[in-house]
């Protein structure tokens, strides 16, 4: 409710500034069209692609047919990148979750000093604020020093480092949300720290772990410049696609990047969903 | 300092406790005896420590020095779950995703009981606390009073030997206020258990306690009965956290601590003092001085100039100037055949030795 | 017995059970890769003498370095485009009424979770001799031939990076625009300022510190990214990610990978540590 009234109140104040339409006004609306259009428009061109033929670079709108989906299907090796890529964003995901809640956990413990915890923040962020080239090169270095070949190991260990810091950002954000005194008020009555954890604290951080857990899938599962450090035999999604436009452009591909466009889109509105809806219920 | 032991000594015994952050002081040196059975307030203004010793006795926190002992053993620094005594936050702290019966169970599930004697105790407790039927309500459905009443059973169902309330009543709009508080009364004294409640509502502390305990910069300025605190002052502090007061000032006992020599004149001392041969404020309640109609006697009698009149329907108020120049409050219950009280008027002001009280003098300016 | 804070031993444990994964998985690797600059390559064996040949090859080599001022150049312009286009964005979203703000920034959002290897292939389906711009510019008649200018230089890598770094650049501005105070714009035009002038001296002040970290964040992608240029920028489009990318690959040259990325791995945190006091000058605490 307060957000509302708060929303139409900076509504109300952005009035004045919306007032008469003037030239600006009109650029800025263009401006905003073409950014949009930007974004979208090639994304919309390889959703037709995936339904339609094309002669000539033109395309023939009279041509629907589904037959790239069915050459998608019966392509084994895309199969095959699929379940691998579904393999390390489940294992990333987990094992980020684990290693954020942990970290978060630590870190918000009040005796912890402004010092360690700008420290442990900096290490946590550093490979989502590097070049993903660094991540996946110095992670390379490190693997073959100590003798562990590239493969599912090394792309989860990249990709868990990559989304480990949106896990800690926002598992610590609701960490923070959960009032103190209902922890003391947990152990107070009895509970060890362990009990408080399991009963008090990890169910009220479950819509945020959910939330966590989407993105970092999401981000896994779309990864590549680490991942191609790191690859071993198997090859993930993004990486097939990778190898098969190198080659050039094959329709299937269409198809492929339509279902894997409309599963993240899926995945980022449900993720939205869970931060944004259940925070009211946990707050009374 | 100590207050008499009743049968078999304190519950709790608190010596020397201190608590200090960096340069500034929390809590200094603190001694307080906690009978048990007894409903005993902390009250005091805010930054006066009170919330700081009960989180210290509950083991929210850990003293830099002293002692909390509790059938003898020192648990100042034990480990806070082990402690059997519960709070009842300010905030009632109710575990939000969990349900009423959920929420008052929850000491006695962490603890591994059989879900029979949890259900069973449960039920109990709600009945008391009057929220029989409310179990499946989540704390977000309930109203303040009846959160309140949820933290309550919630504390008392592991059978505590001490509860400790943490400005529990703060929230809650006055009419609910005065409700809860006899609410809280009533089960106190229905359970036996011992509570421990701050507060920095004078009224509310004389309502609910058995004893209060002032506090005042991290110190204990007094303990005793609300009477003792009203009426005996012992501090300057006390004298005038509650209520009005009358403080006159440049009093001086005499050596052998018979008597007092005032700006009213000499009060013999009913009861001995500790301030024999030394200098002292003399403290003495608005509503103690009464008119004194012709013919009328009391152990003092002054006379006095009425220089302003409140008349607040039940009580007036008057404003008075002795011929010596003391200015004194007055309070009586307004009666209409009696308009003695009045701007102007002199009037001969009666009151007993016995109604006042001594403080140690100001230090010189 | 037990004290009210956990015991020395077990604290000493949990921090352990924190702190090794980090040092392991975060601090080590790039320890190692500095370490890896002082190696050399020789006969297609890594020696493993410490040495700074590699470093003053790789900082010193006219081609690298024109490699290096190339893609600073290109990323500066990538980032000032973000910027610019990326304000206008957000300032043209927070300024629709609230029931359409929420739907436009799920729109703004929504790309960084599409596959990044999927929008540029997408965006060869624009910039493509056959593709999108080339047939709405021959629909037109702005030109009569499809343009193959586009697809395959170092213009084709600029588009395709504005356009997939555009929303880390929308959404800091956006979200530094909702933190300003409704109170402020109140008072402003209570006070008389127009439009254009409440703009000028208040939304925009108090924005763009938020606007400029989301630009230096696409400055650190553009710089170190290689798969764009890789696959939309032909050999024109060769920037330093692709120099460094191409040591691990085909030139196997690792330890002058390493010293090579050392540079950029400079820059980044150069760019992270102004963003970080830039962000929390005027705002944060």
């Amino acid at each position: 409710m307060a957000t509302v009234s708060a929303n139409f109140r900076a509504a109300d104040a952005r009035r004045p500034l919306i007032g008469k339409r003037s030239l600006a006004d009109w650029l800025l609306g263009a401006v905003a069209g073409i950014v949009f259009l930007a974004l979208y428009a090639p994304i919309f061109l390889v959703f037709a692609l995936s339904f339609f033929r094309t002669r000539r670079g033109e395309v023939q709108w009279d041509s629907f047919s589904l037959d790239w989906y069915g050459a998608l299907f019966s392509n084994a090796e895309i199969a095959q990148a699929l379940v691998f890529s579904l393999i390390v964003g489940f294992s990333a995901t987990l094992a980020a979750i684990v290693l954020a809640t942990g970290i978060a956990l630590y870190a918000s413990v009040p005796q912890r000093s402004e010092r360690t915890r700008a420290v442990l923040e900096f290490l946590v962020f550093l490979p989502f604020l590097l070049p993903p080239i660094i991540t996946g090169l110095s992670l390379l270095i490190l693997s073959r020093e100590i003798g562990l070949p590239r493969g599912f190991i090394t792309i989860s260990i990249g990709h868990t480092v990559f989304v480990l810091a949106i896990v800690y950002r926002i598992l610590l954000t609701r960490i923070q949300a959960v009032s103190r005194n209902v922890l003391e008020a947990s152990r107070d009555l009895g509970a060890s720290r362990w009990q408080t954890f399991r009963y008090i604290l990890l169910p009220q951080l479950g819509s945020a772990m959910a939330a966590a857990a989407m993105l970092a899938f999401a981000l896994s599962f779309d990864e590549t410049m680490i991942t191609l450090f790191l690859v071993g035999d198997e090859s993930t999604l993004p990486l097939r696609l990778y190898a098969m436009m190198r080659v050039g452009f094959t329709p299937e591909i269409n198809a492929l990047v339509t279902l894997v466009l409309i599963a993240s889109v899926l995945l980022a509105l449900i993720a939205a969903r869970f931060i944004r809806g259940r925070v009211g219920d946990i707050e009374p | 300092m100590t207050q008499s032991p009743v049968d078999g000594g304190p519950l709790l015994s608190v010596r020397g406790l201190a608590m200090r952050y960096d340069a500034t002081t929390a809590l200094a040196a603190v001694d307080l005896d906690v009978q048990n059975g007894e409903f005993l307030t902390i009250l005091g203004p805010s930054g006066s420590g009170k919330t700081t010793l009960l989180r210290l006795i509950g083991g929210f926190i850990e003293p830099s020095e002293g002692r909390i002992l509790f059938d003898g053993v020192d648990i100042a620094h034990t480990a806070i779950e082990a402690r059997p005594f519960n709070t009842v936050f300010q905030d009632y702290a109710l575990f939000p995703h969990m349900n009423v019966a959920q929420n008052v169970g929850y000491g006695l599930m962490v603890r591994g009981r059989p879900k029979s004697e949890i259900a069973e105790k449960v039920a109990k407790y709600l009945e008391i606390v009057d929220l029989a039927g409310m179990e499946r309500r989540h704390p977000a459905q309930l109203s303040g009073g009846q959160r309140q009443r949820v933290a309550l059973a919630r504390a008392l169902i592991c059978d505590p030997r001490l509860v400790l309330l943490d400005e529990p009543l703060a929230a809650l709009d006055a009419g609910l206020r005065r409700q809860m508080q006899e609410f809280l009364k009533s089960i106190q004294r229905q359970t036996g258990v011992t509570f421990l409640f701050v507060t920095h509502d004078q009224d509310e502390a004389v309502t609910l306690s058995d004893r209060i305990c002032v506090m005042a910069q991290g110190r204990v300025e007094q303990i005793g009965t609300a009477r003792d605190i009203y009426y005996r002052p012992k501090s300057r502090f006390v004298a005038t956290f509650f209520g009005d007061n009358n403080l006159i000032e440049g009093c001086r006992v005499t050596v052998d601590g018979a008597c007092v020599e005032t700006p009213l004149g000499v009060i013999d001392l009913a009861a001995p003092t500790a301030l024999a041969g030394k200098r002292a404020t003399l403290c003495i309640r608005p509503e103690s001085l009464s008119p004194l109609s012709e013919g009328e006697t009391a152990d003092m009698s002054i006379q006095a100039q009425v220089t302003a009149v409140d008349f607040a329907g039940p009580v007036t108020r008057a404003l008075l100037e002795t011929d010596a120049g003391v200015r004194l409050s007055l309070k009586s219950f307004s009666r209409p055949e009696r308009d003695s009280i009045l701007a102007g008027a002199r009037l001969t002001i009666g009151f007993t030795a016995s109604a006042t009280a001594l403080i140690p003098a100001e230090a010189a300016p | 017995m037990n004290a009210a804070r956990p015991s020395p031993l077990s604290g000493l444990a949990v921090g352990a059970a924190i702190w090794a994964p980090l040092l392991a998985l975060i601090f080590a690797p790039l320890m190692s890769f500095l370490i890896y600059g002082f190696f050399q390559v020789e006969d297609n064996q890594i020696q493993r003498t410490l040495s700074l040949e590699t470093y003053r090859e790789a900082l010193t080599n006219p081609a690298y370095m024109r490699t290096f001022g190339k893609t600073v150049l290109l990323a500066l312009q990538v980032s000032l485009a973000c910027l610019v286009l990326g304000y206008a964005t957000a300032y043209f979203v927070w300024r629709r009424p609230a029931r359409w703000r929420a739907p436009l920034l799920f729109l703004l959002a929504a790309p960084l979770l599409m596959s990044y290897v999927i929008r540029i292939y997408a965006m060869r389906g624009v910039l493509g001799a056959n593709g999108l711009l080339n047939g709405v510019l021959t629909t037109l008649g702005i030109v009569d031939e499809p343009v193959t200018a586009f697809l395959f230089n170092l213009t084709a890598v600029k588009l395709t990076l504005i356009v997939i770094l555009l929303p880390f650049a929308t959404l800091p501005t956006f979200i530094a625009l909702e933190r300003i105070p409704a109170s402020l714009l109140q008072a402003s035009s209570d006070l008389g300022a127009g439009a254009g002038r409440t703009f000028r001296s208040v939304v925009l002040p108090l924005s763009l510190p938020g606007a400029t970290v989301g630009a230096m964040f696409t400055f650190v992608l553009a710089m170190g990214d290689f798969l764009a240029p890789e696959l939309v920028g032909g050999i024109d489009g060769f920037t330093y990610g692709r120099l460094v990318f191409t040591q691990f690959g085909l030139a196997f040259n690792w330890p002058l990978g390493a010293a090579l990325s050392a540079l950029l791995l400079a820059v980044a945190l150069c760019v992270v540590f102004g963003a970080r006091a830039i962000g929390s000058a005027r705002w944060r605490r």
